[in-house]
């Protein structure tokens, strides 16, 4: 694909014009087809061992053709009578096996249900709203209110995305009330609709892990959900803070540990970011982007390890993670980078690495990922040009980049920002149908940081997209630097007209997706 | 107490010296057969046995063999390897404590209560002479002594409590304690799996947790996990994660546990008594575990672990509150119910914990009074028995949140003076260092050499949220030197701390 992708990609997504209805058809199109070859090649070799076995049981049915019932048990018989010892040391052998998988296996980890957070009108920032705002802080120069005009008018950010309280008001008052008010509003509506649509009761639950990167007050946001819903003594809560836009991930990581050793117990999953005393009011530029971007909300997941009733009603279940953290590079530590400006104001950083350091991560993430997800086809062939330059140094061999189509229905990719998406877009050669989630999510609700994520899936549930059997990848990067990924898979298909509370898009995915121009105009500030 | 001890002529005092040890020899006798029962049944099982079924020779017991059937003994055998397998794969995982160690502050960071006074005085927030005496009432009988350290950001007048400050704090205390505990367990940085850093009160984005992964240069495939607003028992929290994630890790998993609390920018600079507790309280420190789920190295085993959260109940989590005072300063508030949840929340964590390790004969006789309660309820009030906690350990490592606590706790559990003498010495030295105090106390017995071979250690912590956690070791290897964090001051330990007025924390 070419460099020119990115634009093509927002041209195409309205080239149907004139009506929402026309723009689905022109996306529905656009779905991943993959050309009859490689399909033929894929079905052989992902089928190589049925293949191979066919002649085999053909051969093995022509023999035992001959034979009676009677001969056959006579046979038999006489066969175990003969090897005795043989025939109770092999199924001595086979009972430890057995049991040493089934020991062995990890504990299955599905996802009962999860829902996304809605805030209510009130809380609306259009790209005017903002620059009005900005204007009114009095605070931003001439030259940075243009930048930051700049900066939305091709973030890729619609005009319903929203903040709090404490940012609207004029003047704003960031305070800690506002910022626990905020915090308690995102992740308490987030929950009553999980635990809502499960029917599961509070006091079962037996794990809280809650992410917040820049608001940790003590007692901490865990403590809050324990206080509010009036948990268990001995619930196992974890607060974790400054672990940046992939820590949603990292959080289904460590639950899903957690419900390795705590027994038949729910674990409720809380991400989200808070807006209220993150709003930065200096002049530099690489500390105002994330003005520009950042967004409130937040999003509660409920797994379990359960079985019976539980199993049968999940969602999905938890494939794989994996995590990848860069750390160890300097350029990929500072590159989000929380610190005092030239006057004292506290703000993040963004630098402009930010954009090689997330390949470089994901493209260590997915070397890990791709052979636990990629079917066999796509292996022998990342195997063959692997081979093809290293051992035969065939240096102007173009290195194969798997196909993750193969392995995956559905894309959700962090929506940080259009560059974020625009980059992953070209690396792994998604259509635009792949991208459409993450694309309207950052259309409808900005960059909310770890939940994104979220509302991406939601977006697919309520387009109807998600079949018994589809596998869903998630992946986000964020501080530090980390990629993370996680696997799930559809365990039924999920029917976006009986997802009426919890999934934010039910009410207005009819007038999705949009069209994304580049460049959007935003109305001076008066 | 000696104080309260009534004078008795020395007659009475040796009547009273032989019975308490005529009581001790009965109790410590009674234990002994209580504990050992199922040792003493399976003897006498065991020679009564035998003498039923004397004369059996193995010929005898061969040729019973031979007589059944293969095929019976064979499932017989299988049936038994596949129910020892089954058994052993479902035991957890054993956990074990390598290595730890703590910062060791210099000398230079040292806040005498002299300095105290003159930073308070040059300070333009704090005018009011009925504060300063107060503040200075409170330090003078917290229990802490002239040397304990502040990070340099107090040092400056007016405090410097920028984020860079903070990170400097950081990179200070936490790079310190994890150079110590890589340098004494020998464990290359390679090596390790996961990373846990606590840090209530400040959160930097990257957070420490990925500076320790920048620094030491950890694999891309590093677990880091940063727990914040965990309070100062967020230590335990940490360690009963860490045994969590190597419980179900493959053998051989190493994990880095950071304790540690950042203080630069959190110094308040209001005018509110109950936030400026903290202020005259908390001081710089940081230690570093590395657990692992192979015995290899190791020093300690971990035991039970028991947590308990007070968070559903408002009084609990509000008592110890970060907000800001009425002229919008953050700090933290301390309620002043603070030492009665304290216990209330220690009382409950106790109930669950007690049971998982203490003795069959203090769980039968707190059993029998608990009978007894029941069957005498509206006659009489029977107290309880208090199980004794000595019986179970060792050693007590408790947080050394103030002094109030820890009095709070010793005369709650019965402890002796001996018992808590590691937890007041640490107040004493290092102040309350939140969540990585538990481990200087630890440090403290053994650079003692106390510590002996099988000696069991009780570590208890309480915070904010409100929550409490229990944590029981073993030790495996006592430590081969007492180079930590007390190595330049140990031989002027024990100290006498005076006494002070009881009130909050004091």
């Amino acid at each position: 694909m070419s460099g020119q992708e990115p634009a093509t990609t927002a041209t195409a997504t309205g080239a149907g014009a004139g009506g929402g209805a026309a723009a689905t058809e022109t996306i529905t199109n656009a779905r991943h087809h993959p050309s009859l070859l490689k399909l033929a090649y894929h079905h052989t070799i992902s089928n190589s061992p049925y293949i191979l076995l066919a002649p085999a049981a053909a051969y093995l049915a022509h023999r035992l053709s001959h034979l009676t019932p009677t001969s056959l048990t006579t046979t038999l018989h006489a066969t175990l009578h003969a090897n005795l010892a043989l025939a109770a040391a092999l199924l001595f052998l086979l009972t430890i096996l057995a049991t040493a998988y089934l020991l062995r296996r990890p504990r299955a980890v599905y996802l009962l249900d999860f829902a996304c957070y809605k805030p209510s009108p009130s809380h609306t920032v259009t790209r005017e709203t903002f620059m009005r705002q900005s204007v009114a802080a009095g605070v931003f120069t001439d030259d940075n209110l243009a930048f930051q005009r700049k900066i939305l008018e091709r973030s890729g950010l619609g005009q319903s995305t929203y903040f709090p309280r404490a940012v609207l008001n004029s003047p704003p008052n960031p305070c800690m009330a506002e910022a626990r008010a905020e915090a308690e509003a995102v992740m308490f509506g987030a929950i009553d609709q999980v635990l809502a649509k499960t029917g599961v009761k509070a006091r079962d639950i037996g794990i809280v892990v809650v992410n917040c990167s820049l608001f940790n007050p003590t007692p901490s946001l865990s403590a809050m959900i324990v206080n509010h819903y009036k948990l268990r003594g001995n619930v196992a809560s974890y607060n974790l803070g400054g672990m940046g836009c992939s820590a949603g991930l990292i959080s289904i990581d460590l639950a899903k540990q957690l419900l390795q050793v705590h027994r038949n117990t729910y674990a409720l999953v809380v991400s989200m970011e808070n807006i209220t005393l993150n709003w930065y009011w200096g002049n530099n530029r690489s500390m105002l982007m994330s003005n520009c971007l950042f967004r409130m909300g937040g999003a509660a997941v409920l797994l379990t390890n359960r079985g019976g009733a539980d199993r049968r009603r999940a969602k999905y279940q938890l494939v794989h993670t994996v995590r990848t953290h860069h750390g160890a590079d300097d350029r990929a530590f500072r590159c989000v980078f929380q610190e005092e400006d030239e006057t004292g104001r506290v703000g993040v950083a963004l630098s402009k690495d930010l954009m090689a350091v997330a390949g470089e991560a994901l493209k260590t993430n997915i070397t890990t990922l791709g052979p636990l997800v990629l079917p066999m086809s796509e292996q022998v062939l990342f195997l063959a040009s692997l081979v093809g330059r290293k051992v035969f140094g065939l240096r102007n061999l173009r290195p194969y980049i798997p196909d993750f189509k193969m392995a995956f229905e559905h894309f959700c990719i962090h929506a940080g920002g259009r560059a974020v998406l625009d980059t992953i877009e070209k690396n792994l050669e998604l259509s635009p149908w792949h991208m459409e989630p993450s694309r309207m999510t950052l259309n409808r609700w900005g960059n909310t940081s770890s939940s994104s994520l979220w509302y991406e899936l939601a977006y697919t549930e309520a387009k109807g997209r998600v079949r018994r059997g589809h596998r869903a990848w998630q992946i986000a990067f964020g501080s530090g630097f980390k990629c993370n990924s996680a696997v799930w898979r559809a365990l039924r298909t999920i029917d976006p007209a009986k997802e009426k509370c919890g999934n934010p898009w039910v009410d207005e995915i009819h007038n999705f997706p949009v069209e994304v121009p580049k460049v959007e105009t935003v109305a001076a500030a008066s | 107490m000696p104080s309260t001890r009534p004078s008795t002529s020395s007659k009475e005092e040796r009547a009273m010296a032989a019975s308490s040890s005529r009581a001790k020899l009965l109790k410590s006798s009674y234990q002994l057969v209580v504990n050992n029962f199922v040792a003493v049944a399976a003897v006498a099982l065991a020679a009564s046995v035998l003498r039923a079924a004397w004369p059996v020779s193995i010929a005898d017991l061969l040729g019973w063999l031979h007589a059944q059937r293969p095929v019976h003994v064979l499932t017989a055998a299988i049936l038994t390897a596949a129910v020892a397998k089954l058994v052993r794969a479902r035991r957890q995982r054993e956990v074990y404590l390598v290595e730890y160690g703590c910062f060791r502050p210099r000398p230079c960071f040292r806040a005498p209560f002299a300095t105290c006074r003159e930073h308070v005085h040059l300070l333009p927030f704090l005018v009011d002479e009925d504060d300063i005496a107060w503040g200075m009432r409170l330090l003078e009988r917290s229990g802490l002594g002239e040397e304990t350290c502040v990070p340099y950001a107090y040092h400056y007048l007016p405090p410097d409590s920028s984020i860079a400050a903070s990170r400097d704090e950081a990179e200070l205390v936490i790079f310190a304690s994890v150079d110590d505990v890589l340098a004494r367990s020998g464990v290359n940085p390679a090596e390790i799996d996961v990373v846990i850093v606590n840090c209530s009160i400040f959160t930097p984005t990257p957070v420490f947790a990925d500076m320790v992964v920048r620094r030491y240069g950890l694999r891309a495939d590093v677990r880091s996990v940063n727990l914040s607003g965990m309070g100062c028992s967020a230590g335990l929290v940490s360690v009963g994660l860490a045994r969590n994630i190597l419980q179900s890790a493959p053998k051989g998993t190493h994990v880095l546990v950071v304790s540690t609390e950042i203080l630069s920018s959190q110094y308040y600079v209001g005018k509110e008594r109950s936030m400026l507790l903290p202020n005259c309280l908390f001081r710089m420190g940081a230690a570093s575990m590395i657990l692992s789920n192979s015995a290899e190295r190791a020093r300690f085993r971990l035991g039970r672990v028991a947590r308990t959260i007070a968070a559903a109940r408002d009084a609990g989590y509000r008592c110890v509150f970060q907000q800001e005072d009425g002229e919008g300063v953050t700090g933290i508030r301390l309620s002043e119910d603070l030492v009665a949840t304290a216990s209330q929340t220690l009382k409950r964590n106790i109930v669950t914990f007690g049971p998982l390790v203490l003795p069959f004969s203090e769980k039968l006789l707190v059993a029998l009074s608990l009978l007894k309660r029941m069957l005498l309820s509206g006659r009489a009030k029977v107290r309880l028995y208090r199980p004794d906690f000595r019986t179970a350990f060792e050693h007590f490592c408790i947080h050394a949140g103030g002094r109030g606590v820890i009095d709070e706790v010793q005369g709650g559990l019965g402890l002796s003076d001996e018992d808590v003498e590691a937890s007041r010495m640490t107040l004493h030295r290092f102040g309350n260092t939140s969540s990585s105090s538990v481990l200087y106390e630890l440090a403290y017995i053994e650079a003692k050499g106390r510590i002996r071979k099988g000696d069991r250690v009780w570590m208890i912590s309480f915070g904010a949220g409100f929550e409490a956690n229990s944590v029981a070791w073993e030790c495996v290897k006592p430590a081969s030197d007492a180079d930590g964090p007390w190595a330049d001051c140990i031989h002027r330990y024990p100290v006498q701390v005076p006494e002070g007025i009881k009130g909050i924390f004091t």
